[in-house]
C-alpha cells in the first residue's frame, strides 16, 4: 500500500490531479448505485405493485367462487342433469325416443303406417337422428299430434312434413321427418380460473316439464343385465 | 508598543497546508454523498425485500384458495354440465319448426269452404299446396289471404299457380308457395 502511495505521488499528473481522485471515486460508486440498483429496484416495484394486485383480485375471486359452490345443493343439481339427460340425451338412446312417439300416437289416436330411421347430421342447431313417419288420421289428430309432440320432455323437431286428403276423405296421410336431438357429455369439465356459471329459475323451469309433462320417462336401466337393442342403430 | 508579525514559514509549507485543507473538505463531502448513496440504496433494498415477502405471502394464499376450490370440485362440474346443458335445451327450444309453422299459417289463412288436400314442405322456403273448393268467390278470398301481408305477416313471399284444373264442380289448385320463415310482416308477396 505504501508502495502505492509512493509510486503515485512520484506522478506529475497525479499530483496535479490528486484534489479530484476521492470526489471521482464517490461520485462513480454513487452513479453505479443508482444506475445498477435503486433504478432496477424502482422498476421492479411497479412491477411486483401490479402482480400484488392481480393477486389480491384472484384471491377475492376465489373466496367468491368457493363461497358460491358451498351454497350448491349438489343433489339438486344431480338430479336436474338426470332431468336434463332426458330432455336431451347424451346419446341417440332411439328406443326412448321411438317410445315417446309410440305414447303421443297413443294419446292422438294416429295410426301409423310407417316407420324408419336415418342419421340425422349436426345442424346449426345440434346433433340428432331422423325419424320417418307415415301417419293416417283426421287434420285434428295430425294437429293434436304436433302439438303433443312439442309439449313431450324429449327434444324433437318436425324437419319435414307432407300432408295428402284424397278429395272429399275425412282422413289425411300425412309424412313426417323428425329430427331427435341428443348432445354428448363433454370431455372438458370447466376449468378452475373460469368464473361459475349461474343458473337462473328459467332454466330450472326447463327441468319441470319432465316431471309436469305426464309422460312415462323412459330411460337406460342400470342394473339390467339381459339382451339389449343398440342405443345408437346407425354404429 | 504595536506588534510586528513576521512569518518565518516558508512560502512552500503554507500552499501545501492549504491544498491538505482542500483534501479534507473534499474527502469530507465526498463521504456525505457516499453515505447518503449508500443508505438510500439500502433503504431501497430493504423496502424491496419487504414487498417481496408481502406478495409471496399473498401467492401463498391463493394458492390454499385455489386448493380449497379444487375441493368443491364436483359442485362446480354438476353446475357446468347443468348450466351446459341447459343452453343446449334453450338454444333448440327456441327454433321452431318452420313446416308446422307454415302448415300451421296455411290452415289459418285458408277460408272456409276451402281445403288443403296436399301440403309438402321439404325445403325451408317452399311450399307446394293443393287447395279444392267449389266455390271461386272462396277461390277469390283464397288468392287475397295468400297474397295480402297484413293476413300472411309476410311469411308467404310468392305465390305461383301451377295448375288448375274444373272437376265434378270442384276447383283444384295446385300452388307453389314461397316461404320466409323469418318474416317482415311489410313483406309484399310476389305472384
Amino acid at each position: 500500500m505504501k508502495k502505492i502511495f509512493a509510486l503515485l505521488n512520484s506522478n506529475p499528473t497525479y499530483k496535479k490531479y490528486e484534489l479530484y481522485v476521492i470526489p471521482a471515486v464517490a461520485i462513480v460508486l454513487l452513479v453505479g448505485m443508482i444506475m445498477l440498483i435503486v433504478i432496477p429496484n424502482i422498476f421492479q416495484y411497479f412491477e411486483a405493485d401490479k402482480t400484488l394486485t392481480d393477486t389480491k383480485a384472484k384471491i377475492d375471486f376465489f373466496k367468491q367462487k368457493k363461497a358460491n359452490l358451498q351454497a350448491v345443493n349438489k343433489e339438486q343439481y344431480t338430479n336436474g342433469i338426470n332431468n336434463s339427460l332426458v330432455i336431451l340425451p347424451g346419446n341417440a338412446e332411439s328406443p326412448a325416443a321411438i317410445s315417446q312417439l309410440y305414447h303421443i300416437l297413443g294419446l292422438t289416436n294416429m295410426q301409423v303406417v310407417n316407420i324408419s330411421f336415418s342419421e340425422g347430421g349436426d345442424d346449426k342447431t345440434g346433433k340428432s337422428f331422423r325419424i320417418a313417419l307415415e301417419l293416417n288420421g283426421s287434420v285434428s289428430e295430425l294437429t293434436n299430434f304436433i302439438i303433443k309432440l312439442k309439449e313431450a320432455p324429449r327434444l324433437m323437431r318436425i324437419h319435414t312434413l307432407e300432408v295428402n286428403s284424397p278429395s272429399g276423405a275425412a282422413d289425411i296421410f300425412a309424412s313426417l321427418v323428425i329430427s331427435a336431438y341428443y348432445e354428448p357429455l363433454p370431455a372438458n369439465i370447466s376449468n378452475l380460473d373460469q368464473p361459475l356459471a349461474q343458473i337462473t329459475e328459467k332454466d330450472l323451469e326447463i327441468l319441470n316439464k319432465v316431471q309436469n309433462s305426464g309422460f312415462p320417462v323412459i330411460t337406460e336401466d342400470t342394473n339390467y343385465s339381459g339382451p339389449k337393442g343398440k342405443n345408437n342403430p346407425f354404429e | 508598543m504595536p506588534t510586528i508579525n513576521v512569518n518565518l514559514l516558508p512560502e512552500e509549507f503554507l500552499i501545501e497546508k492549504k491544498l491538505k485543507q482542500k483534501k479534507i473538505l473534499f474527502f469530507k463531502i465526498s463521504s456525505i454523498f457516499f453515505v447518503t448513496g449508500l443508505i438510500i440504496t439500502s433503504s431501497v433494498l430493504l423496502f424491496r425485500l419487504a414487498q417481496s415477502q408481502i406478495v409471496q405471502s399473498a401467492q401463498k394464499q391463493l394458492e390454499e384458495e385455489k386448493g380449497q376450490v379444487a375441493s368443491l370440485q364436483d359442485n362446480e362440474t354438476a353446475l357446468f354440465l347443468l348450466k351446459k346443458r341447459l343452453d343446449s335445451i334453450n338454444k333448440i327450444n327456441a327454433t321452431e319448426s318452420i313446416p308446422v309453422s307454415a302448415y300451421n299459417l296455411l290452415t289459418s289463412i285458408i277460408p272456409s269452404g276451402a281445403n288443403i288436400l296436399g301440403f309438402t314442405m321439404t325445403k325451408e322456403n317452399e311450399i307446394t299446396v293443393t287447395v279444392e273448393t267449389s266455390n271461386t268467390v272462396i277461390l277469390d278470398q283464397l288468392f287475397n289471404s295468400l297474397l295480402d301481408p297484413k293476413i300472411n305477416k309476410g311469411y308467404i313471399t310468392a305465390v305461383k299457380l301451377e295448375n288448375i284444373r274444373l272437376q265434378q264442380d270442384k276447383v283444384f289448385v295446385d300452388m307453389a308457395l314461397g316461404y320466409n320463415a323469418n318474416a317482415s310482416a311489410q313483406t309484399a308477396p310476389s305472384t
